[in-house]
């Protein structure tokens, strides 16, 4: 018996251009068309170059790496660096970079005893909270066998 | 819904793989991908999958040999231990045993034990409630050079440098219960596998989104001009999930995440990319890098993928697709080292020992499988680990007369007891109390008679009569224990005794003719006589001695008379059980052909009774025949009931109780299938409540060179 897997499917990717997905084509066509306006007021002779550089940077840091997209890995990346930067020389200008970003710097040291921790639900039933009853019907009436934690007093 | 709420706990589950080779055949990996299946089907919670894989060998084995051979006093028993070292040592030679371990965790607010009572039925192997292993010890740290993995902190004291792997994309490609994740397991080096399923599509829920895709995939491809194969496969896919969905299936998001070790930074790197390799042609792996790779770690622990905070790379798949990621599941392998050496699993070949000696009482076995498969073979093998690795000693009980070979082999002195030479005196004591000694003495003449001595008035008052004459005979020994074989009442005093009993006529007539039938059968020139009337000439006794060592009694020289062959093995039984009331030291009584005793009603009652003796006193019975069907007629399912171990050879002509009988409901049609068709020396090894093992003997070379005549 096999089983043969399937494309992704609940995500769309419908075909684009150069075999670049629509939807990056058109992510890097707002983005080189954002950066157009802004730049047409304050630079307008560089307005276009640098709205056609925006739509190639949009389109290579949205190609996706590893499943994701390359800007959020180089950003772990990024970050990953700053951490260890961090750790090492917390005095450092990367060390500082990475506090004011408040970097989760627990990450870099990983502590087996807390991570493999067993979780806390193999608990032991408390038998004197146990009631035994011979019948299902001997529930009804305080006659059943019950557990006590100490002897009880002779008077 | 999925029913992921913070609060929802995690339950771990730990699970022990089972062989899959007892599944290989095409309705055998189909029934077992419907299995796991169904589970997924049903599952609505998130769960995680965990596969731990780690090189193993058989060191601590061949040290615990080794260590006995040097503390032993006997010699023969270091001579043998050095013997099985050897052979250990050309096995780890010949191999790259690896050990495994699965676990389960659903974050659901079920009952844990239903949880694990579900799993066990869908897979079909134990399962336990319990905290998962560690994937590493103590501490360690993110690094990035020269790539991104985990180092440890401190002294390394031989801990791995680990890097982690997170699939993002599934290949269209067929996969099996065989590839891509056996393969990845053949992989000699330490790993673990984690297939997290952070949520489950309920079917409309399901059938919605899919739909939904496909809306949109068809108006995009009425819109554009030109080909786009990738939509028109899309949609094609997504009709098939809807199709799986609406067959019951559920939709799940999965990721499969490898974290593989090494001991050093360049063998880690070319162990990621063997994995890279590996599996590149079903799905791809992205090697984790700074806080993703720590993050990571999450996915073996009982962590919820969303406080693992990765990015999702997840994939959907449907319950028959995720069921064959569940594949680790029948990759059993060496699981532990402790015991004897049982056999080596076919298809995986790795060496499986067991210890039977873990309970405080004795475990007994039952042995079956056409002539010829082998049975006798392992059956000397097992007894000589046996005696050389935990010293313990044997009994056995053989009517073929190869009891030759294993007696030559340990120098022992081998007992054969034959028709004209033997003698074995009914009435010797084998019970200290006299009510038993009177009914154990009444059944042997039962046999004898070849009628039960109850069920009618005159069989009645024949019993009463016969206990009567045994108590006027013993009546002179106290202590029953003490009497020797030379003081012991004989067959001819029966008779005598009898000859004068009952008050009234009719009863001393019946008492006459009692004593004639009995006189005719075993006194004077009766068939019997020289076998029953007599003095017993077969050192039967303890004498005193603290440690009994290993005996071998052949009945082939009897083996023409079936009522004389079964008043030998309860005598010889008899005497065994006797001496094991006297002490608890592990002892195996192995019994083959034990149906020729059987199918004497009143002897299979002494087999339960001696059986239950053995086992509170640490004696192993090994019952030993044929066919499986002789242990489950009748009575005799008492003795099948005591032997919690099966070893089934080949059953040919006997399968019609694996399909009809309740006891042998755990198995299903593969199972039959193979045990139908195991070839020589191969059989099926079955522990109740432990598992089920497809094994092959492999015996060592000295094993081969002392029985290869068996």
């Amino acid at each position: 018996m096999v089983a043969e897997f399937k494309s992704h499917i609940l995500s769309r990717d419908e075909k684009g251009f150069m075999g670049i997905p629509f939807k990056r084509l058109l992510l890097a066509g707002v983005g080189g068309g954002i950066v157009y306006t802004f730049a047409k007021i304050a630079i307008s002779d560089w307005s276009i170059p640098l709205a056609v550089l925006t739509a190639v940077v949009f389109i290579l840091l949205t190609s996706p790496q590893g499943g994701i997209p390359r800007w959020q890995r180089l950003l772990y990346a990024l970050r990953g660096g700053l951490m260890l930067r961090a750790e090492q020389q917390p005095e450092s200008l990367p060390g500082n970079a990475a506090r004011l970003l408040e970097l989760p710097a627990d990450l870099t040291a990983l502590d087996a005893s807390v991570i493999f921790a067993a979780p806390t639900l193999f608990t032991e039933a408390n038998l004197s909270e146990w009631v035994t009853f011979a019948r299902a019907a001997d529930a009804d009436h305080v006659d059943g066998l019950v557990f006590i934690d100490t002897p009880l007093e002779v008077k | 819904m999925p029913r992921d709420t913070k609060e929802t706990p995690a339950r771990t589950f730990v699970i022990e793989p089972f062989d899959i080779m007892l599944h290989a055949t095409d309705t055998g990996v189909q029934a077992l991908q419907t299995r796991f299946g169904n589970w997924l089907r049903a599952l609505t919670s998130p769960a995680r999958f965990v596969c731990w894989q780690m090189p193993a060998t058989l060191d601590d084995k061949i040290a615990s040999v080794t260590q006995t051979a040097r503390e032993t006093d006997n010699p023969q028993r270091a001579r043998l231990l050095m013997e099985y070292r050897r052979h250990y040592e050309a096995l780890q030679a010949s191999a790259e045993y690896q050990c495994s371990l699965c676990g389960m965790a659903v974050w659901s607010d079920e009952n844990p034990r239903a949880l694990a009572a579900g799993m066990v039925s869908a897979f079909d192997t134990p399962v336990v409630e319990a905290a998962w292993p560690a994937l590493f010890e103590g501490r360690y740290a993110l690094r990035d050079n020269p790539f991104w993995y985990l180092a440890p902190v401190g002294r390394p004291g031989g801990r791995p440098v680990w890097a982690i792997l997170n699939s993002y994309e599934f290949m269209p490609s067929v996969w099996n219960f065989f590839r891509p994740l056996a393969s990845l397991l053949r992989l000699n080096f330490p790993l673990a596998l984690a297939v997290d399923i952070p949520r489950i599509y309920d079917r409309n829920e399901g059938i919605d989104a899919v739909e939904s895709i496909i809306a949109a995939h068809q108006v995009h491809l009425a819109t554009i001009r030109g080909e786009d194969s990738r939509s028109v496969t899309r949609v094609a896919d997504c009709r098939r999930a809807l199709q799986e969905m609406n067959q019951g299936d559920a939709l799940h998001l999965a990721q499969i995440t490898i974290a593989v070790a090494a001991p050093d930074l360049d063998t880690l790197k070319q162990r990621v990319q063997a994995v890279i390799n590996e599996t590149r042609a079903w799905f791809l792996l992205r090697q984790e890098v700074g806080e993703l790779l720590a993050r990571s770690v999450g996915f073996f622990a009982a962590k919820r993928t969303k406080e693992i905070n990765i990015p999702q790379t997840t994939w959907p798949v449907t319950s028959r697709e995720l069921a064959l990621m569940l594949a680790p599941l029948g990759y059993r392998k060496l699981s532990m080292t402790e015991g004897i050496l049982r056999g080596e699993a076919v298809g995986a070949a790795y060496p499986m020992f067991h210890d039977s000696w873990k309970d405080k009482r004795a475990t007994h076995e039952i042995w079956c499988g056409v002539s010829g498969f082998g049975k006798t073979y392992l059956c000397n093998c097992y007894l000589s680990r046996e005696y050389a690795e935990n010293g313990i000693p044997f009994d056995l009980l053989e009517p073929m007369g190869h009891g030759k070979h294993i007696a030559r082999a340990f120098g022992l002195p081998w007992h054969v007891l034959s028709a004209k030479n033997t003698t074995l005196n009914p009435l010797d004591p084998m019970f200290p109390i006299l009510i038993e000694q009177k009914s154990h003495t009444t059944r042997i003449f039962e046999t004898v008679l070849g009628r039960p001595l109850s069920g009618g008035q005159r069989q009645n008052i024949e019993r009463g009569l016969l206990g009567e004459a045994l108590d006027i005979l013993y009546r002179g020994f106290p202590n029953l224990s003490k009497v020797t074989p030379d003081l012991a009442p004989t067959c001819d005093m029966v008779c005598d005794v009898l000859t004068g009993l009952g008050d009234k006529d009719h009863i001393r007539v019946i008492a006459r003719d009692l004593a004639d039938e009995i006189a005719g059968l075993c006194c004077g020139s009766g068939p019997w006589a020289s076998f029953l009337n007599g003095q017993t000439n077969l050192d039967l006794a303890r004498g005193g001695r603290q440690w009994v060592g290993p005996r071998v009694f052949s009945f082939h020289e009897m083996s023409e008379d079936p009522i004389m062959l079964a008043i030998a093995y309860t005598q010889v039984l008899s005497a065994i059980r006797r001496d094991s009331l006297l002490d608890e030291q592990p002892r195996i009584i192995a019994v083959d052909e034990v149906y020729r005793l059987m199918r004497h009603p009143s002897l299979l009652d002494f087999l339960i009774e001696a059986a239950k003796t053995f086992r509170t006193r640490r004696k192993k019975l090994l019952a030993i025949d044929q066919q499986m069907s002789v242990f489950l007629e009748g009575k005799a399912r008492l003795v099948f009931e005591n032997c919690p171990i099966r070893v089934i050879f080949n059953q040919r002509q006997g399968m019609n109780v694996f399909h009809e009988d309740a006891a042998f409901q755990h198995l299903n049609q593969q199972h039959r299938d193979i045990i139908a068709a195991l070839p020589r020396f191969h059989y099926v090894l079955d522990i109740q409540d432990e598992g089920l093992w497809y094994l092959y003997n492999r015996s060592s070379e000295s094993e081969m060179e002392r029985f290869r005549t068996t």
